[in-house]
């Protein structure tokens, strides 16, 4: 059995969570305290302390504690650290902007900002812990599927590449080119195709597809596909994994991929079960009037989600 | 070809819109000749169903004369006649292989939809929202049945539409409700709710020799049918006796063996649980009303079975799960798998045991469909069950 869960985990996710979990509380002590007590705050950072002064800090208040409770809600989302680090900026913003006012005591100013700035860095480490991003290298796509059909039978499906468009929706072609390479045509959202080739880098009939976009390509990708066979052998448990590139569109893809994969592996379950990829009124007639009848097809050419 | 199109929240018209065609290679083209009006209609009616498009034609319960068929249909051919079940099953999956007809896995091309809401897809299904994949219903003069060498059922000559038309779901509804009771003579079982659904659960109860059936509702014309034609032993309106108190005292304090939820997530009650649940429901933080299936959970006896047949949609709070595990209730329930019942129920029809019949209240023509929407909705002129004749 393989493990679930992300490994990279393994190494920082406990301390980070810790880091994270102290950053919380810290925000809800100092959000508590300006909200409580905002002059005796701003006497002990030396600033002005009467005019607007109390309200302003009160606000600011309000914003660390409902930060502070984010992250102790998700210790190890990113975007709440995250937003630690911008509200830390808007902080220093402000204590910068003090400088020039009067009534500003400045070696206590001067502390201030060097605080704010060592948190800030904290922030920052723990927001990068927190995201597990090392930059441009996307989660892998996971989703399976049970098919009742021998694996043999699965296999032999998906091995035959130039019939995946007709369950894989956003290509629009695969044609092989021989030596165990192939051609792919999808289309993109916005209308436009885009090309690569790839390769078969694993090739066992029955269990297992493994390919690979070849060296140089625009469109990096690989992935695998894994046929176990169950009840014995009249089903098969059908596993894809698909890493993409690396890379900001990358990145912005892969949050996709797992709905678009899941689309496409009902589509092949539909299609090896019952012969084709089933539709629904809507699945062919978009906009209003949506479950009404079709009209004249071509207008979409598959069913299921976009 | 003319259709009922819902057009908003109690807001459904008829439109005209293009014929359906063929799509799919098992689909065939049923010109509906009688179609009606379902409880579970009144849910999207009154917009308490989520993914509702304005357009959408409804109707689940239909049957008709096959005018055309795909190249994968083997077993129709124009001119059958035929009564078609609501949940779409292509007959080769998993469930549908255990028989499972209406959690078929290949039916709802919006699978993706539920399984956000519901953590697994749900299957298709005729004219009853997107998140059962967006396929045009039957109040209309044509509808397209997809699978149809799997769904339909061929109607024998000289049994009228209204004998068969209530196979597409509510008698086969409320037969599953029964059966999902375990039920013998002995048992004592309760029925909430006496519209269509509960009728033929009571009728159901009856036929597998239940000796007493208790009907609980609010409304006297229901009540007096489900007694005098479905066949109820006993009867409770909640809005003049305590439910539990009363069935406390019908069964010698043990409650009812088995208790069926026919009524769903409209459910009326009195008092501050209704007002709180209604609130909810209005401020759109809950989609249903569980009070009957609150209720029918603390009056089943301690080992004893609640069987919910009434539609759900949603996530529900003050859910009796304390009493559910501590008195070792068991729940049952699901989308009725019609398929499953067709030949066995037609045949009990044949041979009259039964004339699902005896629900109808109303005829009238698709024209005046949405006066009929109206007449249910509101429990109008005695309305019970309103056929549409296409």
């Amino acid at each position: 059995m393989q493990t679930h869960g992300a490994p990279a985990r393994k190494n920082s996710g406990a301390a980070g969570a810790g880091l994270a979990r102290g950053l919380g509380w810290f925000s809800v002590g100092l959000g508590l305290a300006e909200i409580a007590a905002p002059r005796v705050l701003a006497r002990a950072i030396g600033i002005d302390h009467g005019g607007h002064t109390g309200l302003t800090i009160r606000a600011l208040g309000a914003r660390e504690l409902a930060n502070g409770l984010g992250i102790l809600v998700q210790p190890r989302a990113s975007l709440p650290l995250w937003a630690r680090v911008a509200g830390d900026a808007i902080d220093l913003a402000f204590l910068a902007w003090a400088f020039g006012a009067k009534r500003t005591h400045t070696e206590r100013l001067v502390g201030a900002i060097a605080s704010v700035a060592g948190v800030a860095a904290l922030d920052v480490i723990a927001s990068r812990r927190a995201g597990q991003v090392r930059p441009g290298v996307p989660k892998p796509v996971i989703r399976a599927i049970t098919i009742y059909r021998p694996a043999a039978d699965v296999y032999a499906f998906w091995r035959d590449l130039e019939q995946l468009p007709m369950f894989m929706s956003h290509l629009e072609s695969v044609e092989e080119i021989g030596g165990g390479r192939s051609r792919w045509t999808a289309k993109l959202p916005t209308g436009n195709t885009v090309h690569w080739e790839a390769e078969v880098v694993d090739d066992r009939p029955g269990e297992r597809i493994e390919w690979c976009t070849v060296r140089g390509s625009k469109h990096p990708n690989r992935g695998r596909v894994t046929f176990r066979p169950i009840l014995g052998g009249s089903a098969t448990e059908v596993c894809v994994e698909m890493r993409l590139g690396e890379g900001a569109s990358a990145a912005v893809a892969s949050l996709f991929a797992g709905g678009q994969v899941q689309g496409d592996l009902r589509r092949l379950k539909q299609v090896i079960e019952t012969g084709e990829v089933v539709r629904s009124d809507a699945s062919v007639h978009r906009g209003p009037h949506a479950a009404q009848p079709s009209g004249p097809l071509g207008a979409t050419k598959k069913g299921g989600r976009p | 070809m003319k259709a009922l199109c819902w057009m908003g929240k109690r807001d459904v018209r008829v439109e005209d819109v293009p014929d359906p065609r063929l799509l799919n290679a098992r689909d065939a083209i049923v010109r509906i000749s009688s179609t009606t009006v379902c409880g579970s209609d009144l849910h999207l009616y009154n917009g308490f169903m989520p993914s509702m498009e304005k357009g959408d034609i409804l109707g689940h319960e239909f049957m008709g004369e096959v005018v055309e068929v795909g190249r994968g249909v083997g077993n129709l051919r124009p001119g059958d006649r035929v009564v078609v079940p609501f949940p779409i099953s292509c007959g080769s999956c998993g469930q549908c292989l255990r028989r499972n007809f209406a959690c078929c896995e290949n039916s709802n091309p919006n699978a993706w939809m539920p399984e956000q809401m519901m953590g697994h897809p749900l299957c298709g299904m005729f004219g009853y929202s997107h998140l059962t994949g967006g396929y045009a219903g039957g109040q209309a003069q044509y509808v397209r049945v997809p699978f149809a060498d799997v769904g339909p059922l061929k109607v024998p000559v000289g049994l009228r539409d209204e004998q068969v038309l209530f196979l597409s779901d509510i008698f086969p509804t409320g037969y599953m409700a029964a059966e999902m009771c375990d039920i013998t003579p002995d048992k004592v079982v309760a029925v909430w709710g006496c519209g269509p659904v509960g009728q033929f659960a009571i009728a159901s109860a009856r036929m597998l020799g239940a000796e007493r059936v208790i009907a609980i509702d609010r409304i006297p014309y229901r009540l007096a049918m489900a007694k005098e034609r479905a066949g109820a032993t006993d009867l409770i309106n909640y809005e003049e006796v305590p439910v539990l108190e009363a069935l406390k005292e019908l069964t010698g304090g043990r409650g009812p063996d088995a208790c069926i939820d026919a009524v769903g997530l409209e459910a009326h009650s009195h008092g501050a649980q209704y007002l709180y649940d209604r609130g909810k429901q209005m401020a759109k933080v809950q989609l249903d009303r569980p009070i009957a299936v609150r209720e029918a959970i603390l009056a089943c006896r301690s080992g004893g079975i609640v069987s919910i047949v009434g539609v759900y949609a949603g996530y529900v709070d003050k859910f009796p799960l304390g009493a559910l595990m501590n008195r070792s209730i068991t729940i049952r329930t699901g989308q009725c798998h019609v398929h499953r019942y067709l030949r066995p129920l037609l045949e009990r029809i044949e041979r009259g045991h039964i004339d699902p019949s005896f629900v109808v209240s109303h005829h009238m023509a698709l024209d005046e469909a949405p006066r009929a929407y109206d007449m249910f909705n509101h429990k109008r002129d005695d309305a019970m069950k309103i056929v549409l004749r296409a």
